[in-house]
């Protein structure tokens, strides 16, 4: 028996294909377990392998992992067909509508991906979530026994990253406090809230702070009217940056006095836990799984889209040296209860109860 | 995870904060949706810009065959003594080739001039086409919006663009003959109304209509002017040689010189305003007319409560009765120094209730409950104030 593991897209940086890396590298411990995508990033040649290679190799007493964020008719066609068993970890798949003008066919695709789910409900040997948040919501699509498998988090990584000099530098050199958006800079997210946010808060309350909104924007229409945005309000302490290196992540992190985000749909948000190893307190609004990601540690807004009210959070942390250092301090104790090898630890024993419930194994 | 109440504490601080500032006007209202305007604007209704072709590349190429020179002519060749005869050839035309290519030349260089500004010049005008004209379109709807509320905010606005989901196909003139009563049946009472003008320079009349109440006043003597938003309105009152205009009422009364008016009637018209234009009609009454003038307003009356079975509902454009106690206490507030009110139109005889023969048994407590029932259902279905400045 092997286990191996699909994901709909393989690409670097890609939270869903790390968690499978690392998952990969656990499994590999005990035996062969490949990483098998519809599509693979070139980047990745050599290290993720099409669907199609898998096919080649299979075995029916495989034990397939598949790991769901989005929609993939051709992998759930090919799941229905093969008589392996089947562990699903459910990622969580972003609201089809924020994307229904913007990309209606990526929207055709996350609305797919909770057909699908529903499809393979009475196929898969096993249910994972990656949240309790995600947990409910794959109870709603009818599954039971749905198991809480954490994302495996290596809190400390980024922080022995050396930051990149340049960026350091040039970070150093602005004045006033640095507000840090890390995310794909997509719909769902909101960045346009934080920037009303940060409109008013330059207008009403601290006209020196700077605004970072870092990740990738990978539908160029909406990356380009937040860069608009941001010209036509003369927000000249705004910046937009595409997806950086470790490295200058690091530095960014490092510089960062408040990381905010506005986002309205998360599975779980590393980037709040990455900011509180910098000792960054955190603000967010309550949805999806934020609130259990961050824990009492940050300063979690209601999910209202009053500018005002996030400005004058944003305002409360920067200059409140108490509240600071108290959510600092909240910050370290929260991460102090993440445990990536627990993480991995978990997910093992619920490979270990479906192989042991399995005949023959 | 239930987030700690000292967190809910700091949020309800912020929010109570976020209030005050907008109380105090600090933050200023509708900001929200202005941005998320903006924004969805800039998202969906901007088409991105569609790149030039590349005007620089050739320009730049063709400016390299410059300058022109015989020696740039190339004589080699593949004959035996070939490159000879070709040198020989050209020392022989040389002159002429020099002439041929310094006239040449003289057209190029300029055409290549020429070619290379307006290049530059299309490359500028596309940055001010694209980003110049959008971002000064985004502005001025902005600040169009931006007036717009303010207008609204101070009661100007104009009626007939606030309601502008109310679109009747019927005309108001058809509505009127058939609710408000016939042409003479409107003369016939408020006659005794314009008499009391008389002697009265320059009279106001808002929300004139059909022009009736004018009428009485140029058969009493009395010079007035009326002033009504219903364009087919103003209009039948034009036919009939009366001075009217077509606007909004507060508007206009705000243009006109303070004490300018002797008196202003509003007959069946402030239950039209909303709470802001009645105060600030109240108000602009008071600048305008002059001292020892009259303001007549004849409204539905609230107490009585006939009247919302009957008047008040049947037409669609009012907005709420206005009680006589806050009229009164208006006008008294905006400095008129007498203020009465006089009750008119009761309901028909026959609809109240009728007392007992006063001999019957127990008919005085019997009639004193009839009078409060009949003062409750069936009071005067109208009143007037008469504010006199």
């Amino acid at each position: 028996m092997e286990i191996h593991q699909l994901v709909v897209s393989a690409s670097p940086g890609d939270a869903v294909t790390s968690a499978a890396l690392g998952f990969q590298t656990l499994l590999q411990r005990v035996g062969p377990s490949g990483l098998f995508a519809r599509y693979v990033d070139p980047a990745l040649h050599g290290t993720v392998f099409p669907l199609t290679v898998y096919e080649a190799c299979a075995q029916p007493d495989d034990l397939l992992v598949y790991h769901v964020s989005i929609g993939e008719p051709e992998i759930t066609r090919f799941l229905l067909g093969r008589p392996e068993r089947l562990i699903l970890v459910y990622h969580n798949i972003t609201p089809a509508e924020y994307f229904a003008t913007l990309d209606p066919a990526f929207a055709g695709l996350l609305a797919c991906g909770r057909a699908e789910l529903c499809l393979l409900r009475g196929r898969a040997d096993m249910a994972l979530a990656v949240s309790r948040y995600n947990a409910r919501e794959l109870e709603s699509f009818g599954y039971q026994d749905v198991r809480l498998s954490p994302l495996p988090v290596d809190v400390s990584a980024l922080r022995e990253v050396e930051p990149d000099v340049a960026t350091v530098a040039e970070l150093e050199s602005l004045d006033g406090p640095l507000i840090l958006f890390v995310g794909q800079l997509l719909p769902h997210k909101r960045p346009d809230l934080l920037l009303y946010a940060y409109h008013a808060l330059t207008t009403h309350l601290l006209p020196d702070a700077h605004l970072v909104l870092l990740g990738p924007g990978r539908i160029e229409r909406y990356r380009r009217a937040l860069q608009t945005y941001v010209a036509e309000l003369n927000l000249d302490r705004a910046r937009i940056t595409g997806w950086v290196t470790r490295e200058q992540l690091a530095a960014y992190y490092a510089r960062a006095d408040v990381f905010a985000t506005m986002s309205e749909h998360e599975g779980v948000c590393v980037p709040l836990l990455e900011a509180m190893s910098f000792d960054v307190p955190v603000v967010a609004r309550d949805y999806g799984a934020v609130s259990e990601t961050m824990g009492d540690a940050g300063l979690l807004l209601p999910p209202d889209d009053d500018p005002f009210l996030v400005a004058e959070a944003l305002a409360e942390v920067l200059t409140s040296e108490g509240l600071r250092a108290e959510m600092v301090c909240r910050g370290r104790d929260r991460l102090a209860g993440i445990d990536a090898e627990a993480a991995y630890g978990a997910f093992l024993g619920h490979l270990v109860d479906l192989v042991g419930t399995g005949a023959g194994m | 995870m239930e987030s700690k109440p000292d967190i809910d504490d700091l949020v309800a601080r912020l929010r109570s904060r976020v209030a005050s500032r907008r109380r105090s006007g600090a933050y200023p209202a509708g900001l929200e949706e202005e941005m998320t305007g903006h924004f969805q604007r800039i998202l969906h209704q901007r088409r991105a810009p569609a790149p030039l072709p590349d005007l620089q590349g050739p320009v730049a190429t063709a400016g390299q065959a410059l300058p022109l020179e015989a020696k740039r002519i190339p004589a080699v060749s593949g004959l035996p003594g070939g490159e000879v005869f070709h040198k020989t050839v050209a020392r022989v035309v040389g002159r002429q080739t020099e002439g041929i290519l310094q006239q040449v030349q003289g057209f190029a260089r300029p055409v290549q001039a020429a070619l290379e500004a307006l290049v530059a010049a299309v490359q500028e005008l596309e940055k001010t086409i694209h980003v110049d004209v959008a971002q000064s379109l985004d502005a001025l709807y902005e600040r169009q919006a931006a007036q717009e509320r303010v207008l609204a905010a101070a009661g100007f606005a104009d009626r007939r663009v606030r309601a502008p989901g109310f679109q009747p196909w019927f005309s108001s003139e058809r509505f009127e003959d058939a609710f408000r009563g016939s042409r003479e049946e409107m003369l016939a009472r408020y006659r005794g109304l314009a008499q009391r003008l008389v002697g009265t320079e320059r009279v106001l009349d808002v929300g004139c209509g059909r022009g009736e109440f004018l009428e009485l006043l140029a058969e009493a003597g009395v010079s007035a002017r009326g002033v009504d938003i219903d364009p087919d309105l103003v209009k039948r009152a034009a036919e009939r040689g009366l001075s009217v205009a077509e606007e909004d009422a507060i508007r206009y009364l705000s243009d006109l010189d303070d004490q300018s008016l002797g008196g202003i009637v509003l007959i069946q018209v402030i239950e039209h305003f909303s709470a802001q234009e009645i105060v600030d009609f109240v108000a602009l009454a008071a600048d305008k007319v002059r001292s020892g003038g009259t303001v007549f307003v004849e409204t539905v009356n609230p107490q009585s409560l006939y009247v919302f079975a009957h008047a008040m509902f049947l037409d669609p454009t009012h907005w709420r009765p206005v009680h006589p106690a806050y009229l009164a206490f208006l006008f008294r507030e905006a400095g008129f120094a007498h203020v009465d009110i006089e009750w008119r139109s009761p309901p028909p005889v026959g609809d109240a209730l009728e007392p007992a023969p006063p001999d019957s048994p127990a008919a005085s407590l019997h009639n004193e409950n009839v009078r409060r029932l009949n003062q409750l259902l069936f009071a005067p279905q109208d009143y007037l104030v008469v504010a006199i400045r």
